[in-house]
C-alpha cells in the first residue's frame, strides 16, 4: 500500500515535469517548454520591463574599453554614446544593440542563412534551400575574405561584434529575449560574417528582383512591334533624378552601345509569384535659398516591409573627432541614415536591374555539363548540409555555372535550369561599410563625395546636404555597362559575349549639385532620362516623384514643419491622370441607378488618399478592373505563361486613344472603345464592392490594411490595420505592410534642428513600452525632435532615462 | 507551527533553488521539505502546493504590476486568449502542483522507508 502511494506520486510527479518540459510529445504544435515559459524565475515573466519614473546611475563593468564610456538614455529610450575614440563607441553601439535586439538580430541572421529548418522542423527546407541556392551566406563570406584585404575600418566590425557577444556571455537562459523562451533555441555569438550576412540580405530586399522571363514570353507572344508599344521603357512625364543638362555630351561621343542578341524562347511554367508593389523610398533636399532659416533643409522616409523588432536601431555616436546621429541597421556597425554638425544624408533604393537570368545549354541529362563558347565545361557542385529539426538533415547540391547558380531545379520551377547572375552575390571591391564610417565624419562636399564611392551595392540615391550650404545627390552603387536591352530578358548563356561589359566608371554614373531650381530629390524613379549614354533597365516608380518635384518647385520659405506635412502628403498623380479621363468617358445610360451618387463623389474628390473616405477605394478597384478589361489580351494568355500588365502609366497614356484596339474585347462581336471598358469596369467594380458600399462602414484604410507584423509573424507582438491614410504612389507611401520604416527631418542650421521616428520603438522586447511607443505619432504624421548632445549632459536630468558608465 | 516552518523552508530553499536550477527543482524542494518534517501525505501536497504557488505567484504578480500587465497581456493572447490574471493563476497552479507532487513523493517515500526501518529493527 504505502509502494504503491510512493509509485505513483513518483510517476505524477515526473509525468507531470516532462510534459511541461516537453509539450511536444502530446501535439505536433510546436509548443515551447511549458514550466520553464511560466516560471517567474526563468520564464516570460522575467521579460516584463519594470517601468521606473526615477532616473538611474548605473556602471557595466569588465568591459572591453580603452576608456570609460558614457551612454545617456533619452526619454525616448535613445541612447547617447560618449566615447574617446570610435572603437570604443562601437563596441558600445553592438552591446546596446544587442540588449534591445538580440533575438531579431540572430534571427535575422539565421534566415538570411538559410537556417531555419534547424529551428523549426521540414517546412522550412524549402525556405532554406533556396537562401542556399541563392547563397547569401556564400556572398558573405567571398566579401569578408575582400573586406580583411583592403585597409579600412574593419576592426570597427569586430568591435561590434566584441560588444554584441559581451552582452551575450553576461547573460543567464532567465535574460534571454523572450522569443527565444517561446521558440525554445539560444542565442549564437555575433561575428563579422553575420555583419556580412545581413547586409548581404539587405542587398536582396533592395536589388533581387527582375521581369526577365515575363518580359521574354511577352515579347514572343506578342511580336516585337506591339511589345515595344506597350512595354515602354521610360515614361516622359516622369522627373528623373539626374535631368540631361549636357553634362553627358562628351560621354555620349565616346560610348557606341550595341545591341544585345536576345534569347526568344517561351518559357512555360508555373506563374512566378508577384513580388509586392509599394516598395520604395523618398528622399529630397532643399538650399537655404528656399527655406526661412538659410540653411538646407534634408528629408528621407526609407520605405521597407515594416517589422517588429524595426530594421532601424536610433542612435548618437559622439567622440572627440566627431558627432553623429541617425538610424543604425540592427546588427550592421555605423549609422546608416543621419547626421552629424556639418552634413545630412539620407538614401532610397535605385531600381537599375541587376540580376540578370541566363538560359544554360546542357549537354547530358543531369545537366552537370553546358557549353560555353563552343566548348563543354562541367558545373561546380557545392554540398550543403541543411539541419532539420526531428529529422535527418538533408544535403543539398547547389550547381555554380560561369554565370552563377542554379537556384531551381524542381520540375515546373519557371527558372528551372537556368543560371542566375546578380551583382550583390560577386566578390566585394571595396568595404562597403567605409560609406557610413565616412559619412558619420564627413564635413563638406568632398569628403562626401570621397565617402560614397566606397559604396557599390544595393545602389542607392544617396542625397547630401551641408552646413556649408550645399546640396547635392549620387546615383551611388557599381552598374554593370549592358548593351541595349540586355539583362531585359532571358539571355542566352552558351556565349560569354552576354556578360556584362564591365562596370560604368564611378565618375560617370548620375549626380547633381547645387542645381538651379533649389532642391535635389530621388523616389525610386528612374536615375536619368533616356538621353544618360549607358542603358540601364529596370522597376521604377513613377508618380511620387511627381509630387515631390510639384511641392519643392513651388515652396518657398521652407520650415521643418514644411517637410514633415508633405512627408504625409497623400495626394496621388495616378489617380488625377486617370481618373478625370474615366470619369469623362463613363456612358452612365448603361449604369444603374445607384452608380449616379459614386460618380458624383468621384467628380468632387481631391485625390487625396484620406483613411475615412471611399472614394480612393473606388478610384482603386475601378482601375483595377478596368486594367483587367482592357488588357484582357494578356489576361486570357494561358496561366502557364508568366507576364504582366503593362505599366499603369502606359495605361493611362492609351486612354487619349479612346479607340485603340487594345479596348476591344477579344470574345464579344461588339467593338468596344475606352467609354465601353470605362463603363463595364465601372459595373465591376460596383459588383465587387457592393457590400462593402452599403455597410457604409468600410473605408480606404480598410482596404489598405497599414500593417506592422512581428519578424516571426506573432499575431500579438504585431499591429495590424492602423488607421492612417497614404497609398503606394503617395509620397506617405503607405501599403499593407510596406510604408516608411523612418522618417528623417534636418535643417542644417547651428545647432542643427533634427526630427525624426520610425514605426516601431528601440526596444524589440514586447514586454516593454518602448518596443512599440513611437507607432502612434508615426501613424498621425507628427513627430519627435531628435536630442541632438554637443556633450554629455548632467543637468537636465529630466531629460533622460538613464546614465550608464562602461569602463 | 510545523506546518509554518515547513512552509518557510519551501519559500527559502525555493527562492535559492529557482535562482540556480531549473524549474522543476521545485518537486525536491518540495519533496525534501516533506521528507524532513514527515507528516501525512495531504497535509504535505497541501503545504507544497501553498508554498510553490506563492513562491511562483508573488514575483509574477511584482513582474505584472510594474510592467502594467503589458507583456502578460500579449502571453496570454498568445496562448489562446487568457487574461493575465487567469496567466497568474496558470504560474501559480505550475509552481504549486510542481512542488506539491514533490512533497507528495517525499512524504510517501518518507513512510515506506520509515516501515522499512521498522521492518529491519524486528528482524534483528
Amino acid at each position: 500500500m504505502k509502494k504503491t502511494s510512493f509509485f505513483l506520486a513518483l510517476f505524477l510527479t515526473i509525468g507531470f515535469i516532462v510534459i511541461l518540459e516537453r509539450p511536444s510529445l502530446l501535439s505536433s504544435e510546436p509548443i515551447p517548454q511549458f514550466g520553464r515559459l511560466m516560471s517567474p524565475f526563468q520564464g516570460f515573466w522575467k521579460n516584463a520591463t519594470q517601468e521606473s519614473s526615477f532616473f538611474r546611475k548605473e556602471t557595466i563593468q569588465n568591459q572591453q574599453v580603452s576608456a570609460p564610456v558614457t551612454v545617456q538614455t533619452d526619454t525616448l529610450d535613445i541612447p547617447h554614446i560618449f566615447a574617446q575614440n570610435a572603437d570604443d563607441a562601437i563596441y558600445v553601439q553592438g552591446y546596446l544593440t544587442a540588449r534591445d535586439r538580440l533575438w531579431q538580430i540572430d534571427f535575422s541572421a539565421r534566415a538570411a542563412a538559410g537556417r531555419l529548418a534547424e529551428l523549426f522542423g521540414p517546412q522550412l527546407v524549402k525556405y532554406d534551400t533556396r537562401q542556399r541556392r541563392i547563397g547569401l551566406a556564400r556572398a558573405a563570406q567571398a566579401a569578408l575574405d575582400e573586406w580583411e584585404k583592403v585597409p579600412n575600418n574593419m576592426h570597427l566590425v569586430e568591435r561590434y561584434c566584441d560588444g554584441v557577444n559581451a552582452y551575450i556571455d553576461q547573460l543567464k537562459p532567465g535574460d534571454w529575449p523572450v522569443e527565444f523562451k517561446l521558440m525554445g533555441y539560444p542565442p549564437e555569438h555575433w561575428t563579422p560574417f553575420k555583419v556580412a550576412l545581413l547586409f548581404k540580405a539587405m542587398a536582396k530586399t533592395l536589388n533581387y528582383g527582375d521581369d526577365d522571363i515575363e518580359m521574354t514570353n511577352l515579347r514572343t507572344v506578342l511580336g516585337q512591334k506591339a511589345f515595344d508599344f506597350l512595354y515602354p521603357q521610360y515614361n516622359p512625364k516622369q522627373k528623373p533624378v539626374v535631368p540631361d543638362f549636357g553634362q553627358w555630351d562628351a560621354l555620349k561621343a565616346k560610348l557606341l552601345p550595341d545591341s544585345a542578341a536576345i534569347d526568344s524562347v517561351l518559357t512555360t511554367a508555373t506563374p512566378l509569384p508577384k513580388r509586392p508593389a509599394g516598395v520604395g523610398s523618398n528622399n529630397w533636399a532643399v538650399a537655404g535659398k528656399k527655406t526661412k532659416s538659410g540653411y538646407p533643409i534634408l528629408c528621407n522616409d526609407p520605405h521597407l516591409n515594416l517589422t517588429f523588432p524595426s530594421i532601424w536601431y536610433m542612435l548618437q555616436i559622439h567622440t572627440p573627432k566627431f558627432n553623429s546621429m541617425g538610424v543604425s541597421l540592427a546588427g550592421i556597425p555605423g549609422i546608416i541614415i543621419g547626421f552629424n554638425e556639418h552634413i545630412a544624408w539620407g538614401v532610397t533604393n535605385v531600381g537599375q536591374d541587376v540580376m540578370d537570368w541566363y538560359r544554360i545549354s546542357w549537354t547530358n541529362e543531369n545537366h552537370t555539363r553546358y557549353l560555353l563558347d563552343g566548348e563543354e565545361i562541367p558545373v561546380r557542385i557545392i554540398h550543403d548540409t541543411i539541419r532539420v529539426k526531428g529529422q535527418e538533415p538533408v544535403i543539398l547540391a547547389t550547381k555554380l555555372t560561369h554565370w552563377g547558380p542554379i537556384v531551381y531545379d524542381q520540375p515546373r520551377a519557371p527558372r528551372r535550369g537556368m543560371a542566375m547572375k546578380w551583382l550583390s552575390s560577386q566578390p566585394s571591391t571595396t568595404f562597403e561599410l567605409d560609406a557610413f564610417f565616412g559619412l558619420m565624419k564627413a564635413k563638406d562636399y568632398r569628403d562626401y563625395v570621397a565617402a560614397a564611392k566606397h559604396f557599390t551595392h544595393p545602389a542607392q540615391n544617396l542625397i547630401f546636404a551641408s552646413h556649408a550650404g550645399d546640396i547635392a545627390i549620387r546615383v551611388q552603387g557599381k552598374f554593370p555597362i549592358k548593351r541595349k536591352n540586355q539583362g531585359r530578358f532571358i539571355q542566352d548563356g552558351s556565349t560569354s559575349q552576354n556578360d556584362w561589359q564591365g562596370f560604368i566608371p564611378q565618375d560617370e554614373i548620375p549626380q547633381l549639385k547645387n542645381p538651379a531650381r533649389g532642391f535635389v530629390f530621388s523616389a525610386n524613379q528612374n536615375s536619368t532620362p533616356p538621353s544618360y549614354p549607358y542603358y540601364y533597365n529596370g522597376g521604377f516608380s513613377d508618380y511620387r516623384c511627381r509630387s515631390i518635384y510639384q511641392k519643392l518647385s513651388r515652396l518657398t520659405n521652407i520650415t521643418p514643419q514644411d517637410m514633415m506635412k508633405m512627408q504625409n502628403d497623400d495626394y496621388s498623380f495616378k489617380a488625377a491622370d486617370a481618373l478625370p479621363q474615366m470619369l469623362s468617358a463613363l456612358d452612365t445610360s448603361k449604369l444603374s441607378p445607384g452608380a449616379w451618387p459614386l460618380i458624383e463623389r468621384l467628380k468632387k474628390w481631391d485625390y487625396h488618399f484620406k483613411k475615412d473616405s471611399i472614394e480612393p477605394l473606388l478610384f482603386t478597384v475601378w482601375f483595377k478592373k478596368f486594367k483587367e478589361r482592357t488588357w484582357d489580351e494578356i489576361a486570357e494568355l494561358p496561366d502557364s505563361i508568366a507576364v504582366l500588365y503593362p505599366q499603369d502609366w502606359r495605361t493611362i497614356e492609351l486612354m487619349s486613344d479612346t479607340t485603340h484596339p487594345y479596348f476591344d474585347l477579344q470574345f464579344t462581336d461588339e467593338t468596344e472603345d475606352f467609354s465601353a471598358i470605362a463603363t463595364l469596369s465601372f459595373g465591376d467594380m460596383m459588383e465587387s464592392l457592393a457590400e462593402k458600399i452599403a455597410s457604409k462602414n468600410y473605408f480606404w484604410k480598410d482596404y489598405n490594411r497599414p500593417s506592422i507584423n512581428h519578424l516571426a509573424r506573432l499575431a500579438p507582438f504585431s499591429e495590424r490595420n492602423i488607421d492612417m491614410s497614404g497609398q503606394a504612389n503617395t509620397i506617405n507611401a503607405i501599403h499593407g505592410g510596406f510604408g516608411p520604416s523612418w522618417r528623417m527631418i534636418v535643417e542644417l542650421s547651428n545647432p542643427v534642428k533634427a526630427y525624426g521616428l520610425f514605426p516601431g520603438g528601440e526596444s524589440g522586447n514586447p514586454g516593454s513600452v518602448y518596443y512599440d511607443n513611437m507607432v502612434h505619432h508615426w501613424a498621425t504624421g507628427k513627430y519627435y525632435p531628435l536630442l541632438f548632445l554637443k556633450k554629455l549632459d548632467w543637468t537636465a536630468q529630466s531629460a533622460f532615462l538613464k546614465t550608464e558608465t562602461f569602463e | 507551527m510545523k506546518h509554518f516552518l515547513q512552509l518557510l523552508v519551501i519559500l527559502g530553499l525555493g527562492w535559492v533553488a529557482q535562482q540556480y536550477s531549473p524549474w522543476w527543482t521545485m518537486a525536491l524542494v518540495g519533496a525534501l521539505a516533506a521528507f524532513t518534517f514527515h507528516k501525512r501525505r495531504w497535509t504535505s501536497f497541501l503545504i507544497g502546493l501553498i508554498g510553490g504557488g506563492l513562491l511562483w505567484l508573488i514575483p509574477a504578480m511584482m513582474a505584472n504590476i510594474g510592467n502594467n500587465g503589458l507583456l502578460a497581456q500579449k502571453i496570454g493572447a498568445l496562448l489562446g486568449g487568457l487574461s493575465p490574471n487567469l496567466l497568474l493563476l496558470l504560474t501559480a497552479l505550475i509552481g504549486g502542483l510542481t512542488t506539491a507532487l514533490g512533497a507528495w513523493t517525499g512524504s510517501a517515500g518518507r513512510y515506506l522507508i520509515q516501515k522499512k526501518d521498522t521492518n529491519d529493527t524486528q528482524s534483528e
